[in-house]
C-alpha cells in the first residue's frame, strides 16, 4: 500500500510541474515551430484569467498619454461633461495609489487603438449609458467621447527649456447611442434589478 | 527516497537524496533518470522555505484583494453597470463564479468568504482548501471584467493559481503545528516560481526591441515622466540625468531582464555544481533595487510586493530555518 502511494505521489509530483511549466513556457513558444499548440495553451489558461504574454514597456514605453475625455448629450441638447472628462483635463500632474480606481485601467484600455475598432471602448461606452442613466432622473440620449492627448518631451528639448508635456490634441473618438440595441436593453435589466 | 528527521513540521535536517546541496554523500544505486526527475522535481526539501514563500505571496495577494473593498457589487455584480448576459458577451473567453452567481449580496458574501480563505492560507491552516478557495475568488474577479486588471495583476493570477496547487501548508503553518500536517515538500515547487519570473522577465526583455531601449536609451526616462503613473514631476532632473544615468540604467535593466532566464537556469545547475557561483545577491539585489526604485517613483499597483515576495523562492530551506531562529530570538 504504502509502495503504491509513494508510486502514485512520484507520478503526481512528476506530471503535475510538467504540465505547469508547459503552461508556463508553452505560449511564449513560437507559433511557427509548434503550428497551433501555443496559441491552444495560452486559450486554456486565458479561461482562468491566467495569461503569459509579458510585455510591460514593450517594444517602447508610451511617448504620449491619452485620455478617454466622455461627454453626456440629453434630449434637448445639453451637453455634461462626466468624471472622465474631468480627468482628462486635471490628469496631468502626478498620481498616487489613493487616487486610482481599478475603472481607471478599464478607461486606459478603452483609449487604445483610436483609429481602429475597440471592443473594450465600445462596452465601456454603452455601460456608461448605464450608469449615467441609473444615476439621474433624465438618462443621456447619447454618450460623446474623444481622446485627449498630450507627448512626453524628449529630454534634450527639455533642456533646451521646452515644457515636459507637449500641447493638448483633442479628437473624437466615438459616440454610442442610448436608445439602440444592446444599450436599451442593458438599461432595462439595470432597472429592473435596481427597482 | 528517504528522510532524515522529517518530523510531522519538517525539520531543518530534512534532506532529498539527489535534490542539490544535501544529497551529495549518499550512495544512489537508481538509473540516471530517476536521479535527475528527483533532482528536477520529485526530491523532497524541508518545507520552511516554501511556507515562507506562501507567507510572503499570500500576504500581498490578501492585501491586493482587500484594495477592493467598497467596489465589489460595483465591480463583479449584478449593480456594475456591465452585468448579467451583457458582461458574458464582453468577456466570452474567460469564466468566473459572478457570471453565475451575480445578486450583489451573495457576491459580496462570497468575495468576504476569499478574505477569509486568504487569511486561513497566510497563517497556514485548512491550507489546501483555503488556497483553493482564494485562488477560486481571484480568478472569478479578474474573469468577471478583466478589464479592471492590467499586467502586475497578471503576475498575481498566475502566481496564485500555481501557489495553490502545491502543499504550502507542510511548512511555517498551523496545520504543521496544529494538525500534524507537516512534512517534506517536492523541490519542483519552488522551482515553478523561478520559472514563472524567468519568462516574466525575459519575455519582457525580449520584446523590448523599439529605439527607446536600445540606440536612445530613454526608455525609463520616458516610464518616469508619464503623468498617468508618476508620484513626483521630475522632468527637468530627469532629463538632467539622462546621458550620465538613467541612459546606461535602461541598458542595464534590459540585460538584466533577458539575462534572467540565464540566472535561474545557473542558479538550478548550482545545486549539483557548487562551481557556480552564487549570483543571487547581484541578480535578485539588482530586482530589489529596481523594484523598490519603480514603487518609490510611480504607481504599479501591487506589482513590486508580488515580485519582491516572489524572490523568496530563491532562498534555500537551511537559509529559511537560520532566518526563522534568528527571528524567533528576537
Amino acid at each position: 500500500m504504502a509502495g503504491l502511494r509513494d508510486r502514485l505521489s512520484t507520478a503526481w509530483n512528476t506530471l503535475l510541474p510538467l504540465a505547469l511549466a508547459l503552461l508556463i513556457v508553452g505560449p511564449s513558444l513560437p507559433n511557427a515551430a509548434l503550428g497551433e499548440v501555443p496559441s491552444t495553451l495560452a486559450q486554456w489558461q486565458k479561461k482562468i484569467s491566467v495569461v503569459q504574454t509579458w510585455n510591460m514597456y514593450a517594444p517602447d514605453p508610451t511617448r504620449a498619454h491619452t485620455y478617454l475625455a466622455v461627454y453626456a448629450e440629453f434630449q434637448d441638447g445639453r451637453r455634461e461633461a462626466l468624471v472622465e472628462a474631468e480627468q482628462a483635463q486635471s490628469g496631468w500632474g502626478t498620481t498616487w495609489a489613493w487616487r486610482k480606481t481599478r475603472v481607471d485601467i478599464w478607461r486606459y484600455y478603452a483609449v487604445l487603438n483610436p483609429d481602429k475598432p475597440n471592443n473594450n471602448r465600445l462596452w465601456y461606452l454603452r455601460s456608461l449609458c448605464v450608469r449615467e442613466a441609473l444615476a439621474r432622473e433624465e438618462p443621456p440620449r447619447k454618450i460623446v467621447a474623444e481622446r485627449v492627448r498630450r507627448r512626453f518631451t524628449p529630454p534634450d528639448r527639455v533642456l533646451a527649456g521646452k515644457p515636459g508635456l507637449g500641447p493638448v490634441d483633442r479628437k473624437p473618438l466615438a459616440t454610442v447611442d442610448c436608445k439602440t440595441w444592446p444599450v436599451r436593453d442593458m438599461l432595462a435589466d439595470a432597472r429592473a434589478r435596481h427597482g | 527516497m528517504t528522510l532524515e528527521s522529517a518530523g510531522p513540521g519538517g525539520g531543518a535536517g530534512d534532506v532529498a537524496e539527489g535534490a542539490g546541496r544535501e544529497g551529495h554523500g549518499a550512495k544512489d544505486s537508481r538509473g540516471r533518470l530517476a536521479r535527475l526527475r528527483d533532482a528536477l522535481l520529485t526530491g523532497r526539501e524541508d518545507p520552511a522555505a516554501l511556507g515562507l514563500l506562501r507567507i510572503g505571496l499570500v500576504a500581498v495577494f490578501t492585501a491586493s484583494l482587500l484594495s477592493h473593498v467598497g467596489a465589489v457589487a460595483e465591480y463583479f455584480s449584478a449593480a456594475s453597470p456591465l452585468a448579467g448576459q451583457y458582461a458574458r458577451q464582453a468577456f466570452p473567453t474567460r469564466w468566473s463564479l459572478f457570471f453565475m452567481i451575480d445578486d450583489p449580496l451573495a457576491v459580496q458574501a462570497i468575495f468576504a468568504a476569499g478574505v477569509v480563505a486568504h487569511l486561513l492560507w497566510l497563517v497556514g491552516l485548512f491550507t489546501r482548501p483555503a488556497a483553493l478557495f482564494s485562488a477560486l475568488v481571484w480568478v472569478s474577479m479578474v474573469g468577471r471584467n478583466p478589464l479592471l486588471y492590467a499586467m502586475p495583476d497578471q503576475l498575481h493570477s498566475a502566481l496564485i493559481v500555481w501557489l495553490a496547487l502545491m502543499p504550502t501548508g507542510r511548512g511555517l503553518s498551523l496545520d504543521a503545528r496544529w494538525r500534524g500536517k507537516g512534512g517534506p515538500v517536492p523541490v519542483w515547487c519552488r522551482r515553478i516560481v523561478h520559472l514563472q519570473l524567468a519568462v516574466m522577465y525575459t519575455s519582457t526583455g525580449l520584446a523590448k526591441h523599439g529605439a527607446t531601449w536600445k540606440s536612445e536609451g530613454t526608455a525609463i526616462y520616458f516610464s518616469l515622466v508619464s503623468p498617468y503613473n508618476r508620484h513626483f514631476d521630475l522632468t527637468r532632473a530627469l532629463a538632467m540625468l539622462q546621458p550620465y544615468v538613467l541612459r546606461p540604467i535602461t541598458w542595464l535593466v534590459l540585460a538584466w531582464e533577458v539575462g534572467f532566464s540565464g540566472f535561474v537556469l545557473a542558479h538550478w545547475l548550482r545545486e549539483r555544481w557548487r562551481k557556480i557561483p552564487d549570483m543571487r545577491w547581484l541578480f535578485l539585489g539588482f530586482g530589489v533595487a529596481m523594484h523598490v526604485g519603480i514603487q518609490m517613483m510611480m504607481y504599479v499597483e501591487w506589482f513590486t510586493p508580488m515580485t519582491l515576495a516572489s524572490y523568496l523562492a530563491f532562498l534555500r530551506p537551511d537559509e529559511v530555518r537560520r532566518l526563522v531562529r534568528r527571528f524567533s530570538r528576537q
